[in-house]
């Protein structure tokens, strides 16, 4: 749970970037709150969050153009602080690829080469074999205002790779390119990584991005870690709301918790599920939670004791699936994915697998990030009454949930009074 | 007020040919049209102010003065003009606020156009008034002069009111006018300002005029440029003999040559520091940069009869040296054939540097900084990055910029005239001799060294031009 705590990994693999409680604020902004992680030696990382969630400036910090205000950054064993960008053996591709326009490709790719003064003959032969690496073989005459978008994209990759960085550092490379390019570079850059064993460190805000290539994913907000695990942890069992919302498509909807593998939905439907209680939530009492369904996980069927019953509220054709809307009758709107469509206004019965649902904490993001097309229940009460003594921010998931627990009790009560 | 502005912004054209049209006649009140009508010399200008403030008007004519009383004929009737002009201009401006309604609109229009005849209306009383039979007596006027003076005066006025009439019609009519019409203009202004004296100067290079009328072909020009006459000038402390315009085109070309060092050397720093500055606080002009470009407001010969006393025998420089016991007795800075030479250069450096440094820092505040980012993140230094990302990608500025020093210091002839007290003579100030010398051989000679020197300009520019391609585009002008 607290991440100060990861850097002893489990798996013995080697850790070729440990970062620890680093912070960097801009103009009295605090962009890094207390950021720790570690990233392994030949894996694919990504950063992913919003635009403006510090993610890029991890990269930049990593790269070494900005300096952290505190914390440490350890490559391979060592304190980079002293060490400026250039002598790192680290390189980055830039989001808008930043090529050199008054070199020719096979010059631009041969820039850190000349640079650090090898031989002519060495310098030919390597870069022709990134060229290659890249698809661009014959390119090496051209002008960077020759070519394309995605060629630029493989240039700059070209010459950041020519170096044989130990990491290379990817800032949302692929966001000037069109979709069907982006899908083509997805799957080449993780053949690449895989290909030149080079650990690729990778900024993202789009989250199928960070689905299909990663070997983890950090998910951020607002300067601070949400979330560290594999795409497959990270979308089937996210940590807090915002991970839920912002990795897929989500319903996340209030819940209570009794007992072990038992979620009472606000709506007082109760489904069986896979988790058992947190260890701090006493047992017999309804415990808050999160729950979160994923669209595509609902089965629809006839209205029926046990399930959320409700209206066919809209209907979409999405190419596999269809999309609907429904509305159970608590007012809470379901977004559910399904191959067979039912007719608008007609009534279903949803229900769902145990290990398709994914109960979470409570914590401050909770209201923000409520049912589909419907506030959080809390969102509304929370804002009225405006108590909220923390800003969300300083490390979220930890303090959040000492304090939720406290809230949770007295809240707790009322339940319990109102059920009777 | 940011409303006004968005109104501004969808006003169509015809609004601004009205806001022009309004603007011309306004100024144009302000050149008397007094002035006209007597053989003028124009030593003194007359505001309306002027007139109003003091209506007894002294004029010196070529041969001795006059004493015109303006009140008694023109003076109101200026009055009257400049009021319309204010009004129609005024309503020209306000057309915001009657744009919304087609009607209103067309009230407007109607009143501007009403507003302009009325002032036409004026101009027609304020000439006739004006072209007294007193007054002719009284100034001597010559039929021939009246004729252009009232010729001149009507065609401004016609066509100040076509202006304004079809503009309002246009206006009043609702139609729609292609942005083309805005380029016409400029076209006549590059034919009559640029073409024409250029077709000049080839013409009268060749061609002189025969003794019996009509022109005939004649080398003379090149024969006084050429002839066979050398003399002896001092460059750097060593006698050196060569033929007479040459050494004179030599000299030239040092000052320019230095001058253009100059400036690049001071200019490209610079411009690199304010560049980055204005990029760290995300605003594109700074106060910095102003403070540099503020002396090309003052007057150059101002500032090197400044820099000229500086450096006199009584001057600060001296004054100060004196004052901290450096040394005794005054040094003639100036006298001082090496330390004038420095000294001439210096100035001309200081006067040019605005024109090296806004090339310059146009390129370099545009440059990405992220170029230098990849260049630094690939393993060069900041030294390395500088030269081999930074310098080569602001080479469309420094060519620009070279451009804008080195031409015009080439010809440049008051700075070293000024502080060398004629003493060094340049192509400028030969120019300058064979324009005004009486023989036509002369001046035909001055007609074939603008030639030459527009030639060797052309060919200089052309291989800047070439470089300018190859260091890919950005560059301010050419």
């Amino acid at each position: 749970m607290a991440y100060n705590q990861i850097l002893e990994d489990d798996t013995g693999s080697e850790h070729i970037i440990e970062i620890k409680d680093l912070c960097k604020s801009f103009d009295g902004t605090k962009v890094l709150k207390n950021i720790t992680f570690y990233i392994r030696n030949n894996e694919f990382i990504t950063l992913l969050g919003p635009s403006g969630c510090g993610k890029s400036t991890t990269l930049r910090i990593i790269a070494g153009f900005e300096t952290a205000d505190s914390g440490i950054v350890n490559f391979e064993g060592k304190d980079l602080k002293s060490v400026p960008a250039n002598k790192r053996n680290i390189n980055t591709v830039f989001q808008r690829y930043a090529l050199f326009p008054h070199l020719n490709v096979f010059n631009n790719v041969a820039f850190g080469l000349k640079i650090k003064k090898v031989n002519k003959k060495e310098i030919e032969e390597r870069v022709n074999k990134a060229l290659e690496t890249v698809g661009l073989a014959d390119y090496g005459e051209r002008y960077i205002d020759q070519l394309s978008g995605g060629q630029m994209q493989r240039v700059a990759i070209a010459r950041a790779i020519v170096n044989r960085p130990r990491i290379l550092l990817l800032d949302e490379p692929l966001g000037a390119l069109d979709l069907k390019m982006r899908k083509e570079m997805q799957i080449e850059l993780k053949e690449m990584q895989k290909e030149l064993g080079i650990t690729f460190v990778y900024v993202t805000h789009d989250q199928e991005e960070a689905l299909t290539m990663s070997d983890t994913i950090i998910v951020m907000k607002d300067g601070v870690i949400q979330q560290i695990g594999t795409p497959i942890d990270i979308y089937n069992e996210p940590k807090n709301a915002y991970v839920a919302d912002f990795i897929g498509e989500s319903n996340i909807v209030a819940g209570t918790m009794k007992q072990d593998n038992e979620v009472v939905l606000s709506s007082g439907i109760t489904f069986k599920c896979v988790d058992p209680l947190f260890p701090e939530f006493t047992e017999g009492i309804a415990n808050l939670v999160d729950v979160v369904i994923r669209p595509e996980d609902f089965y629809v069927d006839e209205e029926a004791e046990g399930r959320i019953n409700g209206t066919v509220e809209s209907l979409i054709f999405k190419g596999v699936h269809y999309e609907m809307i429904v509305k159970s009758d608590d007012g809470i709107e379901w977004l559910v994915q399904n191959v067979d469509p039912f007719k608008v206004g007609s009534r279903v019965g949803l229900y769902v697998d145990p290990d398709d649902i994914q109960i979470m904490r409570r914590s401050e993001l909770s209201p923000d990030f409520g049912s589909f097309g419907i506030k959080h229940p809390e969102a509304e009460a929370k804002k009225t009454s405006e108590v909220k003594e923390t800003s969300i921010g300083e490390n979220v998931v930890e303090e959040g949930d000492i304090r939720k627990d406290e809230e949770d009790e007295a809240e707790d009560a009322e339940v319990e009074t109102e059920n009777k | 007020m940011t409303e006004l502005k968005a109104r501004i912004k969808v006003m169509p054209l015809h609004a601004f040919v009205m806001i022009f049209a309004a603007l011309y006649s306004f100024i144009s009140i302000f050149i008397p049209m007094f002035e006209l009508f007597v053989k003028y010399v124009p030593f003194r200008t007359y505001s309306l102010f002027t007139l109003l403030l003091n209506p007894r008007v002294y004029t010196r004519v070529r041969s001795g003065s006059i004493d015109l009383n303006f009140q008694s004929f023109a003076a109101w009737a200026f009055v009257i003009t400049i009021v319309l002009a204010v009004a129609a201009l005024t309503l020209s401006l306000s057309y915001p606020f009657f744009y919304n309604s087609s009607k209103k609109r067309k009230i407007g229009y109607l009143c501007v156009l009403v507003l302009f005849v009325g002032r036409g209306v004026a101009h027609v009383i304020t000439l006739s008034k004006m072209v007294s039979e007193q007054m002719i007596n009284d100034n001597g006027l010559t039929p021939q002069s009246l004729y252009v003076a009232q010729t001149f005066a009507g065609n401004l006025m016609v066509i100040v009111l076509g202006i304004g009439v079809a503009a309002c019609l246009y206006g009043a009519l609702n139609l729609k006018m292609n942005y083309k019409i805005f380029a016409y203009p400029y076209l006549v202004w590059i034919v009559i300002f640029t073409i024409l004296p250029l077709i000049l100067i080839l013409f009268r290079a060749f061609f002189k005029k025969a003794a019996g009328g009509g022109y005939e072909f004649t080398t003379a020009g090149f024969g006084v440029l050429f002839q066979n006459k050398t003399v002896t000038t001092r460059f750097y402390g060593a006698e050196v003999t060569l033929q007479e315009y040459f050494s004179i085109f030599l000299r030239s070309f040092d000052y320019a040559l230095w001058t253009t060092i100059g400036c690049l050397l001071l200019g490209y720093p610079a411009s690199y520091i304010l560049a980055r500055r204005s990029k760290l606080k995300r605003q594109s002009g700074s106060r910095l940069l102003m403070l540099f470009v503020l002396p090309m407001w003052m007057n150059t010969m101002l500032r090197t009869y400044a820099w000229r006393a500086f450096f006199s025998e009584t001057g600060v420089c001296n004054t100060i040296l004196q004052q901290i016991g450096l040394i005794d007795a005054p040094i003639l800075f100036l006298k001082n054939e090496i330390l004038a030479d420095i000294i001439t250069k210096l100035v001309m450096t200081n006067d040019f540097l605005p024109f090296m440094i806004l090339p310059l820092y146009s390129v370099l505040v545009k440059l990405d900084d992220s170029l230098s980012e990849a260049a630094y993140d690939l393993g060069a230094t900041k030294v390395q990055t500088f030269f081999k990302v930074t310098f080569p990608l602001s080479l469309p500025g420094v060519i620009s910029g070279i451009q804008m020093v080195f031409m015009p210091s080439l010809t440049f002839y008051m700075i070293p005239d000024i502080l060398n007290e004629g003493s060094k003579t340049t192509i400028g100030n030969t120019v300058q001799n064979f324009i005004l010398n009486e023989s036509t051989t002369y001046n035909q000679a001055g007609n074939v060294l603008s030639l030459l020197l527009l030639i060797f300009v052309l060919i200089t520019m052309g291989i800047l031009r070439g470089q300018d391609k190859e260091a890919g585009s950005g560059g301010m002008a050419l």
